[in-house]
């Protein structure tokens, strides 16, 4: 399996792909939905694990060229605080998941693999 | 157009300062779950035969306590805010007042883009007025220059003391096309701060405010 994880806080994002690695799970990581957007267009990822709100093209946006472009590859929003109208809006946008931060890394797994 | 009432502008300004800072509250408690879920994994592997790497876990522990160290700050931030209402009308420091708000704002600038950076303001610099009021005079303004400044841009605030009066600037913000609408802070803050507002011919925003004893 295959993950992109994309959030502006790099931190972030190197500590859940070494989390990843320790179960075997290969993952690539970026800070910027245009840099995210990059990678998964460019090579097939499995699941992209996508922060919603980022500087530049935030989550929602970054989704949806993704669904269109790669309509195979599934997509997990991540949020700091959930609201009604922005999950609707994911869910409609094709994502397949949307999750609170701070991340269960097991749920996650469980969740890319169901 | 008409300003919108008071009490709304200023629960508008209330909710988008605390919206910014619980999320950035949010990303440190994520940042520090990922670091502590770290910890336990490596401990996990350990107890499963593989070598305990002592550097990592020291510098994850490092990592722990500087998270928390930086969200305390964030906290601190924003008891500031919670407690600018105190008081009808203060002492307020000016250099203190800009790091305030620039430490409660910078997140907001970032969403758009936009970094903002904070000139070290001359020391001494005290106005009489409410806190409150004058970081939302302050909000204003840094809204004023983000509707007009692009993504990528920076914004430099700065305080300086002119005619007797304090000069606060945002300067970055590109010039005003012809035509185009100059976003200004409401009158009847202007008012209560005894303030006044201009855009210079450069796009630099201006807020000058009488000095306490003037």
């Amino acid at each position: 399996m295959r993950v992109l994880l994309v959030d502006d806080e790099e931190e972030l994002v190197t500590t859940l792909s070494e989390r990843l690695a320790l179960r075997d799970i290969d993952s690539d990581w970026a800070t910027s939905g245009e840099e995210g957007l990059r990678l998964a267009l460019a090579s097939h990822y499995d699941w992209v694990v996508l922060d919603l709100k980022m500087p530049g093209m935030g989550g929602l946006e970054t989704l949806r060229i993704i669904k269109r472009q790669r309509p195979d590859t599934q997509v997990m929003v991540l949020t700091g605080h959930s609201a009604e109208d922005e999950y609707e809006a994911v869910m409609r946008a094709g994502a397949s998941h949307y999750l609170l931060k701070p991340l269960d890394v097991d749920d996650l797994i469980a969740k890319m693999q169901a | 157009m008409a300003d919108a009432p008071e009490c709304s502008q200023e629960l508008a300004f209330f909710g988008k300062v605390t919206a910014s800072v619980s999320h950035e509250l949010k990303n440190y408690l994520a940042l520090i779950n990922e670091y502590n879920g770290l910890l336990c994994d490596l401990v996990m592997a350990h107890e499963m035969g593989r070598a305990l790497d002592l550097g990592r876990l020291k510098s994850l522990c490092g990592d722990i306590k500087r998270q928390v160290t930086a969200g305390g700050a964030v906290l601190d931030h924003l008891n500031g805010l919670a407690h600018s209402v105190d008081q009808e009308v203060q002492p307020v420091d000016l250099g203190r007042c800009l790091g305030l708000f620039v430490a409660l704002s910078r997140r907001s600038a970032a969403r758009q883009g936009v970094e903002l950076e904070l000139m070290p303001p001359p020391e001494g610099l005290s106005l009489r007025t409410q806190l409150f009021t004058l970081l939302r005079g302050l909000w204003q303004c840094l809204e004023a220059a983000l509707a007009a400044c692009p993504a990528g841009g920076r914004l430099i605030l700065e305080a300086a003391v002119e005619g007797g009066q304090a000069r606060v600037s945002l300067r970055g913000a590109p010039p005003a096309a012809q035509g185009q609408a100059v976003h200004a802070p409401a009158a009847a803050l202007l008012t209560a701060l005894g303030a006044s507002f201009s855009r210079q011919d450069d796009g630099c925003l201006r807020l000058c405010l009488p000095l306490a004893g003037a």
